[in-house]
């Protein structure tokens, strides 16, 4: 047993600030870093409109004008006879997905060995806490904090409770399962996307694009004013053929009893 | 034309101790150095850059505030907590074995915060801005700096003591 356990947690939390603010880090990148990160730079350092314009030849420079003024007039008109539309990069839409605190979506799932899928509702506050609600009547509550999972069974009025430290199920998230549908919805904002085509959904023109992280591919639909995620389809999924999230609400408050682990005691008749 | 070698060679120290701190091994470190320079770059496309070290440290938080809270909800939290398990090899003495304890004991806390209250704590109490520095960062009130910092305390001080609790 450590000495600074036993101490007031103030005094725990600025003795801790003040051991990792002066660790010893004397080190630079190593060569290894550096090279790498400069070769990301180049390749992320694609020519921009205006360096290509500036690099133009004065005849080409009046040729790219004149295509634009035509190609700005069909743009401007195809977008009044059709209400308007609006684009965003999926930078945008990854700060959104970062800033994620609360979070209602359907999930359909269609499993690798059936062609029937089930749709459940899922609500996750941020950041450890996740509800299921799954055909049947049933719930799934897991506390990654206290990684513990509670499985409600209205059917026949059970309430389980594990945990998962030891199971190491049934959450996926505390086992970094493939099958952790918030964890794959989070680890969206680390991925580069490309734009893909858009998507009507509802009344909004999506703007799709395709994320490639560690062999898991997705296509995300984001409305482009907002640029919160409308619809995603996840492919290529351990076990999974398909996974849809979609009918999203985003940053509304949830009640925690929603997500509480002692189940609620029903009144005796 | 943005001088990317310049700046990597001139502000790339900061922002990878920034990130080493954070993260308390050099792999990961070198990710989100990596990660703080293309974000930098994609941020420079959308809006004049005023300090490429405000701005990179800030990133460097960020990617490593993400990568600590992955780890953790990856399931590493009890392994992260193994604390037989930190970077060095050799035995330490006394007291820094306690130091580095502490700090990997913040880091395991620092993961448990939302994103946002851990980043301004970082950049607050390890980085050493003022509130109006964050404040002009992130395009937030200077109050509202104020605010999140005392909440990051204030959660910080209940997951240490939680952490500590565990390890009776």
């Amino acid at each position: 047993m450590n000495d600074h356990d036993q101490t007031q947690p103030d005094d725990l939390l600025e003795r801790s600030i003040a051991a990792l603010r002066d660790e010893a880090v004397s080190r630079d990148p190593s060569p290894q870093a550096v090279a790498g990160t400069l070769a990301a730079l180049r390749k992320a350092q694609n020519p921009s409109f205006f360096q290509r314009v500036v690099a133009m030849t004065l005849t080409q420079k009046i040729a790219a004008a004149a295509a634009l003024t035509i190609g700005g007039a069909v743009v401007y008109f195809l977008a009044t006879l059709f209400g308007g539309f609006s684009s965003i990069s999926y930078a945008e839409v990854a700060d959104q997905i970062r800033e994620v605190r609360t979070m209602v979506c359907n999930i359909t799932v269609t499993p690798a060995n059936s062609g029937t899928a089930v749709t459940m509702r899922m609500m996750f506050m941020s950041p450890d806490k996740t509800r299921m609600e799954m055909p049947g009547g049933m719930a799934m509550i897991m506390d990654q904090k206290d990684k513990r999972s509670l499985v409600l069974d209205e059917n026949h009025k059970t309430a389980t409770l594990t945990d998962i430290k030891t199971t190491g199920g049934p959450s996926a998230r505390s086992g970094g399962g493939d099958d952790d549908a918030v964890q794959h919805f989070l680890d969206l904002a680390k991925a580069d996307g490309t734009p893909e085509g858009r998507r009507q959904i509802g009344d909004v023109n999506a703007m799709g694009f395709r994320v490639q992280d560690q062999g898991q591919s997705a296509l995300v639909f984001a409305d482009p004013k907002t640029g919160r995620p409308l619809e995603i389809d996840y492919e290529e999924i351990t076990g999974v053929k398909k996974m849809v999230m979609d009918d999203f609400s985003f940053d509304q408050t949830l009640d925690p009893v929603l997500f509480s682990m002692t189940p609620l005691r029903c009144p005796v008749p | 034309v943005t001088d990317w070698d310049s700046i990597v060679r001139t502000e790339g120290p900061a922002v990878w101790r920034t990130a080493r701190r954070l993260m308390g091994n050099d792999p990961d470190a070198d990710d989100c150095f990596q990660e703080a320079f293309v974000d930098a770059l994609k941020v420079s496309r959308r809006q004049p850059v005023k300090s490429w070290q405000a701005l990179l440290i800030r990133l460097a938080t960020a990617r490593s505030i993400d990568r600590l809270r992955r780890r953790i909800r990856q399931g590493r939290r009890l392994e992260a907590m193994n604390l037989e398990q930190l970077s060095q090899t050799a035995p330490l003495p006394v007291e820094s074995a306690e130091s580095n304890e502490l700090s990997q004991r913040l880091r395991i806390a620092l993961a448990q915060l939302p994103a946002n209250h851990a980043e301004v704590f970082c950049l607050a109490c390890l980085d050493g801005w003022s509130h109006k520095e964050i404040a002009e960062q992130l395009a937030i009130s200077v109050d509202y700096v104020g605010v999140l910092v005392h909440r990051a305390k204030k959660e910080l001080r209940e997951q240490l003591a939680w952490i500590a609790e565990v390890h009776k």
